[in-house]
């Protein structure tokens, strides 16, 4: 098993902006995924950034099944993707977005109905999924990891972007 | 034992430099701005500030904030802060959901939507509204609001379409999409 602890912010892992691309082919791969794939399972999330455990490669794993609310299931299931790029958007809305990094806020964030995200997936190979609602959101969160964005860096002001979770 | 938390309220014409002086007052008094706020309402400058006090600091505060009183021409009001109760606090759940309102304005719109919600025991966590001037000033409002599981969600966009037609505002409720991922 590798369940990973979870970084929680302001860990500067997740601020770097130099997370590294991998190559598919070297054998330290798999264990990244799999550290990922068994970090999902034993949190209460729907999807990781490797950042978010430690690595800092650029792979991530989204799994809209696993969510709550049905309506939000649809998708291509579990993706595991390997340097994953966000290549079309469209149709901005805003949405209130909390962070396994960050447990105890929330923040508002504009984020695109329907996203492209393009990347190496395991068995696959280069793929380019076309995702809307939920698992979109997943992608483009997970790739802003990638990139050490968090959703803190969208707030334009403390009291009407940032939200204290109930206590 | 944690230093004591007093509220600050400033308000005063608007300029440049009056946050600079007052935080400056307040740090070199040796106190900590923790949460605040900052709005103009029509130009005038109008700020609350949560901050820390060292344990028997409290008159050096004051003393400054009477010199910022002076020299900025300023109102400053300090109060403590009404820390919570834990046995009494009431945990604000449910789900977020932002009204907005406009209409002709006219005394009592806030008053009859307020009550209205907070007989749901609907909770208003942000509230702004603004006079539009013109030949017949347009009242617009936004909320945010936490609405508790248990309101069945139909009968509440009745009630509030209802109260439209009484108060003669167009009223829109739209519930705030939220995801932890």
């Amino acid at each position: 098993m590798g369940v990973r602890e979870i970084l929680l912010y302001p860990d500067e892992t997740l601020s770097r902006n130099d997370n590294a691309e991998l190559d598919t082919a070297d054998p330290t791969v798999d264990q990244v995924l799999q550290d990922l794939a068994d970090t999902l399972d034993a949190s209460p999330g729907v999807a990781l950034a490797a950042p978010q455990i430690g690595h800092a490669v650029r792979a991530i794993i989204v799994d809209v099944t696993k969510d709550r609310k049905p309506e939000r299931r649809e998708g291509h299931g579990r993706v595991l993707m390997l340097n994953p790029i966000i290549t079309q958007t469209s149709d901005a809305y805003p949405v209130r977005e909390g962070c396994l990094s960050v447990p105890e806020y929330t923040g508002n964030v504009t984020r695109y109905r329907q996203a492209v995200v393009k990347g190496y997936v395991p068995g696959s190979g280069i793929r380019a999924l076309h995702c809307e609602g939920f698992e979109a959101l997943a992608f483009q969160h997970e790739v802003d990891h990638l990139n050490g964005a968090l959703f803190l860096d969208q707030a334009k002001s403390a009291r009407r972007n940032l939200f204290r979770r109930a206590q | 034992m944690t230093n004591p938390r007093y509220v600050l309220n400033v308000l005063g014409q608007d300029r440049p430099g009056i946050v600079a002086a007052v935080s400056r007052a307040m740090t070199d008094a040796g106190c900590n701005i923790e949460d605040s706020s900052m709005t103009m309402l029509r130009g005038a400058f109008m700020m609350i500030m949560i901050i820390t006090v060292p344990m028997g600091s409290e008159n050096s505060l004051r003393t400054a904030m009477v010199g910022i009183t002076a020299t900025q021409g300023l109102q400053v009001h300090i109060d403590p802060y009404p820390e919570a109760d834990e046995g009494l606090r009431r945990t604000v759940e449910g789900v977020s959901y932002s009204l907005t309102l406009h209409g002709a304005d006219h005394p009592g719109i806030v008053a009859a939507v307020t009550e209205m919600l907070a007989s749901d025991s609907i909770n208003v966590v942000d509230l702004s509204t603004h006079v539009v001037e013109g030949s017949t000033p347009m009242y617009i409002m936004t909320m945010e609001l936490v609405v508790p599981e248990s309101v069945e969600k139909a009968g509440l966009r009745g009630r509030l379409d209802k109260l439209s037609e009484e108060i003669h505002c167009a009223i829109s409720l739209t519930e705030i999409e939220t995801a932890t991922l």
